[in-house]
């Protein structure tokens, strides 16, 4: 999101029971952006990754296989939520540089970590369906994805009720129109839980604001 | 695939490494000004409800805000035109003459007013220009308000050697990055996202010393994961008192104020007096980027023509009922041609047939508001009740009444009506011909979202995503006119009851 800084997580679910899931471990792996015309040097950039599904940016950092994985099975495991064109935009148009295990360099555009079918070819394989914040597709209450991802206050504002069973983030900016109304409802959200933030094991850039907090997970009806 | 890349990642690098200085301006001639400004508000709050006082206070303060924000020179006619000079001037000669122990502070503010506007200089562009002169960067924004100011800001900076761009608070929403932003004015009277978002490496803030700025106000999680980052730039003290007086920044700030807007736009009609209160409706006001303000009708199923530049082309212009609009769309006004957009269009589609069927209309919402003045509208519920209406109340009273409607929902209430104005014979006849208004007016809104659309798809809708308002014409066959489209930023919370004629009309916030 525009302003904001992005953070690539490795969720782990653990299960608690038949119906319950908590979030128990996020991990973080950086991607550092392609340098804007003022940019520092990539060394000294602040990482700026992306939320992306569980296990995928594992394929940056880990072995060839994984990221064969990736490239050749399509599954969905992310459902990202927000406006279409901005998704769009900034999917097809983020360039990064990833550092992998083997120490070289991997360069891309977002939508190569994120791999949404909406700009997939037929014969590629995804990993992220992407859902317009006006869309109602039937095929959200059909599918129950690891991870929903929301993109930007309308989308956390108007569809946090979707995908209950999934783990959530929510990515908001301050220039957004209702930043605010979403702030308060995350914060309602926090202290309903009882106000305790879990220790989630990763940096949060320097100037991005981040808040965690472990939500009793529902199965899809 | 898209060029949007570029600045966004441009933007992120602004997040990373911005920091926000603030250039201090010293001016006695403005200083003077805005204390005796301050001397006649205090005269006006000890005197609460002096329309003179209030009036004058509120000339004076469009002048203030101006003067405070603005690197336009002193006597730029933009600050304040002949007219209001005039009548400004006017007002102050009203006031000395009505209160003599006045007589002082009036004198005093007059000669500070003409000393300001004297001066063709302007402190506040005299120090950025001293700033640039020190540094090398070539990408320059410029970020001012009032909105209303951004074009003689820019003839302004088209002078300039610098190649500097006027901006106002709405185009920092996208992802732009500047080199250096010169903020002028205080910190605090901008959004959070200014400085929290910032979209330049170097945020210079070029205030006047003896205005006492803070961070402005933003939403925050209660709990974050790391310690909170420090604002960027800190309170400050007025930096220089000696000769000076200090000024609170949210003093100097046009307040948001739905019922001082409700005045002024009625021209001074007594809202929520006796005097013909049928005739008020309910609405709501929609704070729009520029810092204007249009009101909406709030009832039940009311709704807007809006451009939603978050969809698709095919559905980009589409309706939208007044509950759910939201901060981003942008809501259609008809700012040439005058009146009702819709409405105009329905004549048009009417034709020869208009006269006489526009005459029916007001003829039998002027009877029923005759009859609703001289018995009250608790007693013309009753009866409209007795007559055959089941949801007759106050409130659909007066939506009855309303010339913006055309006829009741349902033909029980209608007959109802007719029965308690007394032309229950002509029922069935009105019905009819309110049905042909009701026809054109459906055929006018669903023509004129056809015509919009086609304009709103070919059009460069650039002007409307960053400054948040945009023009557009509408063909002859639709009324002609012209209609601006103006993003919503924000919603008024309550309601408030206001004359028909200040509904789609664009009003300006003080400043």
């Amino acid at each position: 999101m525009h302003g904001g800084s992005w953070a690539a997580i490795r969720y782990q679910q653990e299960s608690k029971g038949n119906s319950r899931q908590f979030i128990n471990e996020a991990i973080v792996h950086r991607v550092v952006f392609l340098p804007g015309p003022h940019a520092n040097p990539v060394e000294d950039m602040v990482g700026r990754t992306t939320n992306v599904q569980p296990g995928l940016a594992k394929g940056f950092v880990a072995d060839d296989f994984c990221l064969r994985d990736i490239i050749l099975r399509s599954v969905p495991e992310c459902a990202l939520i927000g406006v279409a064109k901005t998704l769009s935009e900034e999917l097809c148009g983020t360039e990064f540089i990833a550092r992998s295990n083997a120490n070289s360099d991997v360069t891309g555009r977002l939508q190569d970590i994120v791999r949404a079918a909406n700009f997939m070819r037929a014969d590629e394989c995804f990993r992220t369906k992407l859902f317009s914040i006006k869309s109602a597709s039937p095929e959200i209450n059909e599918w129950s994805p690891p991870l929903a991802v929301f993109c930007g206050s309308s989308a956390y504002l108007n569809h946090a009720g979707l995908f209950p069973a999934a783990h959530q983030a929510a990515l908001l900016s301050p220039t957004e129109y209702d930043f605010d109304a979403a702030v308060a409802a995350l914060n309602e959200a926090y202290l309903r839980k009882g106000g305790e933030a879990p220790d989630i094991g990763w940096p949060v850039p320097e100037r991005v604001a981040a808040m965690a907090f472990q939500r009793r997970l529902r199965k899809n009806q | 695939m898209t060029t949007a890349a570029p600045g966004t990642n441009a933007a992120y690098d602004c997040l990373a490494s911005a920091s926000v200085s603030v250039i201090r301006v010293d001016s006695a001639l403005v200083n003077q000004f805005c204390r005796w400004h301050r001397e006649l508000k205090r005269m006006a709050t000890a005197n609460e409800g002096d329309l003179l006082l209030d009036e004058l206070v509120r000339l004076s303060f469009r002048l203030w805000y101006r003067v405070l924000t603005a690197p336009l020179p002193l006597s730029h006619p933009i600050l304040i035109d002949a007219s209001g000079e005039d009548l400004l001037l006017k007002r102050v000669h009203a006031v000395r003459e009505s209160y003599s122990h006045l007589s002082d502070v009036g004198d005093r503010y007059i000669s500070a007013f003409c000393a300001l506007r004297s001066s063709n200089h302007n402190p506040l562009w005299r120090a950025l220009d001293t700033d640039l002169a020190r540094t090398r960067v070539e990408n320059v924004g410029l970020l001012i308000k009032p909105a209303r100011l951004a074009a003689a800001v820019r003839n302004l900076a088209t002078s300039h050697t610098r190649s500097l761009e006027v901006l106002m608070e709405s185009q920092l929403r996208r992802p732009v990055a500047f080199d250096s932003l010169y903020v002028f004015g205080a910190g605090r009277w901008y959004p959070g996202y200014v400085f929290s978002a910032p979209r330049a490496r170097v945020l210079k803030i070029v205030r006047y010393g003896f205005l006492n700025d803070s961070p402005p106000e933003e939403a925050s999680f209660v709990k974050t994961l790391q310690k909170p980052s420090p604002p960027l730039f800190a309170d400050s003290p007025p930096h220089n008192t000696a000769g000076f007086f200090w000024i609170r920044a949210d003093e100097a700030r046009p307040a948001l104020d739905i019922a001082s807007v409700v005045r002024r736009a009625t021209d001074g009609d007594a809202i929520g007096s006796t005097d013909a209160p049928t005739e008020l409706i309910s609405v709501r006001g929609l704070y729009l980027e520029q810092d204007l303000v249009v009101f909406v009708p709030a009832s039940e199923g009311a709704s807007e023509l809006v451009i939603d530049l978050r969809e698709e082309a095919e559905n980009l212009v589409h309706r939208v009922t007044t509950a759910n609009l939201t901060p981003g769309m942008a809501v259609l006004v008809r700012t040439a041609g005058g009146g009702d957009y819709i409405a105009a269009a329905a004549d048009q589609i009417m034709d020869t047939e208009t006269v006489g069927l526009r005459g029916d209309q007001r003829h039998w919402k002027g009877r029923l508001g005759d009859l609703t003045h001289e018995r009250g509208p608790a007693e013309v519920v009753d009866q409209l009740r007795a007559a055959g209406s089941m949801v007759a109340n106050h409130q659909n009273l007066r939506n009855w009444i309303s010339p913006r409607s055309i006829r009741t929902q349902s033909k029980e209430d209608f007959d109802a009506i007719f029965r308690v104005i007394g032309l229950a014979d002509d029922a069935d006849q009105y019905w009819n011909r309110m049905e042909v208004i009701d026809r054109a007016h459906r055929r006018a809104g669903s023509l004129i979202r056809s015509r919009l659309l086609k304009q709103v798809q070919r059009a460069d809708l650039s002007p409307l995503q960053s400054e948040g308002r945009q023009d557009f014409e509408l063909p002859g066959e639709v009324g002609g006119g012209s209609l601006t489209a103006v993003s919503i930023v924000a919603m008024s919370a309550e309601t408030a009851e206001a004359h028909p004629r200040t509904v789609h009309r664009l009003f300006e916030l003080a400043g």
